[in-house]
């Protein structure tokens, strides 16, 4: 006991720059309702400061991370600062960046603290899920995500739409919370401990060469509510709606950040390396079916549905649920030592920030060439964005073209990685599974390209025509957040060794 | 084991066996005059009016919703309370140590007389968390009194503030009034 306590005691150590965001979190809940009128009214350009103080508590939490250094030593602490956890630090901290720009242009002055305070949460949020040590730690830190992604959901618009979004989203996100929860204490009540590193011991050192049912049962349900966060087929009904409705910076953080927490706590709660425990293997020879159907589902599905929406962000929701499909063949791959590098994980990671780059990027285009109150919606609305904005149109070429894996991208290195982890697997599963994805990737070709098309080769609908939206103030931060993930796009093919570097580095 | 399952189970079949016997009887013993007086619904002697159905003014649920956040508060308190105090005797160092053994089997839920000296908490890790769990529990308060600061503000606590319309955020972008508009006199 006398060295627990200090354990317990040093933990909050190993997550300072989380606390650094919580603090401006409490301090722009604390300053906001003082800046804004009794109807909710601020002076307009209130949105910068707010944005800035964003910015610079998200650079200042990069400076700390920067800094930390790893502990390899197994803790029975609440938190944990390996490997994992800090690439999704530098992961999330750098969306945070992109998130707090298209937050900027898409909240008007009058909520402009509360939503940027919901953003900075949901950042430390995922970085708590990969620092947990602790299934009540995991937990907590996969509700600090999505509390206050209901409130940023429903912060920037007030209309119809956006509520029945909002609400949906609440709804079901409760509804899988409860699955995970469920699963958690089965998974209690299979150990007797909620430490991570105790439960991986007690299932390690277990005499049977079967997973007892209680750890199954456990690991489904969570497989179950982590899978709705990540929009696997067929957890994935409500992505659609949801992104239709709410703000476009909403469906950019929903169509990447849920999906980074949900695959970290998949990571960290599967047994994805083979060879650690015996009950440990069992229970992941009994998932890999489940999960090679979780992921050629949501590919198939997701593809062939958002070849017939008419709506772009209904299209681009189908879309992000068959790159979901996509991460999940990672998944499958797992660890692998007897192939050569990368593995199943080691692609996982590097698709995800290829993945959030695109579509961050893409939504920040949305966002830049359409208003809070006239966002894009049809194809109409995007008809003749070339002649609009050229520069915005470019930077949708690319991110586009890397959406669809093309050369030249990041999404090509992304997919390549994730063909090659699947097809070097032992046994017919990875082979088949690695050519579903290249069908997939071919039959998205086909949606994709209709975005480029109208795009590029439609006359501007009438409506667009009078200067109706000119390029305002409010839109410049998504139009550089937009720049930014195009360029990045690009350079991440020249050098994704700065990626595999991160990434390498963690294992 | 046994033991236990056959004690539950037959609480159970003696839960089911009192609970049925009486309704049995009463059924086989009892007159049966249906009516519609019989069937109406009773409520304290009132009449009833109308349907239960309405739209409850979203007010009370602000209200329950803080009332809850204030209760719960209180409910993690209390064990925390019961913790410290324990962890604040530890940590005197005029301590017994046959004291300092009990309390270290009553902090850490272990069987009487299974921790020895070398075992149980000593003065220094027992002040070291005492002192964490302050720290917890001031930021805890601290975050919870920030929430309250913030709707304070905002005027969610005034019963007749929030019933005006013009507390609608961006009054100007609303295709529809905001439900809690309702005036006063048109729900419960």
């Amino acid at each position: 006991m006398d060295k627990a306590i200090p354990e317990i005691a040093q933990a909050v150590w190993l997550i300072t720059p989380e606390l650094l965001l919580l603090g401006v979190v409490c301090l722009k809940f604390f300053i906001g309702p003082f800046l804004v009128s009794e109807s909710g009214q601020a002076k307009p350009g209130l949105e910068h400061r707010w944005g800035s103080l964003a910015l610079a508590a998200l650079a200042g939490a990069m400076w700390l991370w920067w800094d930390q250094q790893v502990v390899t030593t197994p803790t029975l602490g609440p938190f944990r600062l390996d490997a994992i956890t800090w690439y999704t630090r530098g992961l999330m901290l750098s969306a945070g960046f992109i998130l707090v720009l298209l937050t900027w242009s898409q909240s008007g002055a009058g909520v402009a603290a509360e939503s940027q305070a919901c953003l900075l949460a949901i950042v430390a949020g995922v970085n708590l899920i990969s620092a947990a040590n602790d299934l009540a730690m995991l937990f907590l830190a996969l509700e600090l995500v999505s509390i206050p992604t209901y409130l940023y959901l429903s912060l920037p618009r007030r209309d119809e739409l956006s509520q029945e979004a909002t609400v949906k989203y609440f709804l079901l996100s409760m509804f899988s919370s409860a699955f995970v929860l469920y699963g958690f204490s089965m998974l209690y009540g299979a150990t007797g401990t909620t430490n991570l590193t105790a439960i991986q011991t007690v299932l390690a050192s277990s005499q049977s060469t079967m997973a007892p049912p209680l750890v199954l049962v456990g690991v489904v349900m969570v497989l179950a509510g982590l899978s709705f966060r990540v929009t696997a087929v067929p957890f994935h009904f409500y992505a659609p709606d949801v992104f239709q409705g709410a703000p476009v910076s909403g469906a950019a953080l929903l169509s990447f950040v849920p999906k980074v927490a949900g695959f970290i706590a998949l990571v960290r709660l599967l047994p994805v390396d083979a060879h650690a425990a015996s009950a440990g293997l069992d229970a992941w020879t009994m998932l890999k079916p489940v999960l090679w159907w979780l992921a050629v589902l949501t590919m198939f599905l997701g593809n062939l549905l958002a070849l017939i929406q008419t709506d772009v962000r209904r299209l681009l929701a189908y879309s992000s649920i068959a790159h979901a499909g996509y991460l999940l063949v990672g998944l499958y791959a797992g660890h692998e030592q007897r192939v050569a590098a990368p593995d199943g994980i080691g692609a996982l990671f590097f698709y995800l920030p290829m993945y959030g780059l695109m579509t961050l990027g893409v939504f920040a285009v949305l966002a830049a060439a359409g208003s809070l109150q006239k966002p894009i919606a049809t194809f109409e609305d995007l008809a003749g964005l070339s002649r609009r904005h050229p520069a915005l149109a470019l930077a949708l070429l690319v991110l586009v073209f890397s959406l669809m894996g093309l050369p030249l991208t990041g999404g090509f290195l992304g997919k390549v990685h994730l063909f090659w982890a699947a097809w070097n697997l032992p046994g017919d599963g990875g082979q088949s599974l690695a050519i579903i994805l290249t069908i997939n990737a071919a039959i998205a070709a086909a949606y994709y390209l209709k975005l480029i098309a109208a795009a590029y080769f439609e006359a501007p609908a009438p409506h667009w025509n009078g200067g109706a939206v000119e390029s305002s103030s409010s839109s410049v931060p998504a139009a550089i957040a937009s720049g930014l993930c195009a360029a990045l796009s690009v350079a991440m093919f020249f050098s994704p060794s700065w990626v595999w570097g991160l990434i390498n580095g963690s294992f | 084991m046994i033991d236990l399952v056959a004690h539950l189970l037959a609480f159970a079949v003696g839960t089911v066996v009192f609970l049925s016997a009486p309704l049995l009887i009463g059924y086989l013993v009892r007159p049966s005059k249906p009516g519609a007086e019989k069937a109406s619904i009773y409520e304290c002697g009132e009449e009833a009016i109308g349907s239960s159905n309405v739209q409850f003014d979203l007010r009370f649920y602000v209200i329950a919703l803080l009332f809850v956040v204030f209760e719960v508060e209180v409910v993690f308190f209390f064990p925390w309370a019961v913790i410290f105090g324990t962890t604040m005797q530890l940590a005197d160092t005029r301590l017994s140590d046959e004291s300092r053994i009990a309390l270290s089997e009553h902090l850490l839920s272990e069987p009487a007389g299974s921790l020895d000296l070398e075992r149980s908490i000593s003065a220094a890790s027992a002040l070291q968390l005492g002192w964490l769990g302050f720290a917890d529990l001031a930021v805890f308060f601290g975050v919870l009194l920030l929430g309250f600061a913030y709707l304070w503000k905002r005027g969610d606590l005034e019963w007749v503030r929030s019933a005006n319309p013009e507390r609608n955020l961006h009054s100007e972008s609303l295709a529809k009034p905001y439900p809690s508009t309702v005036a006063l006199g048109e729900s419960i």
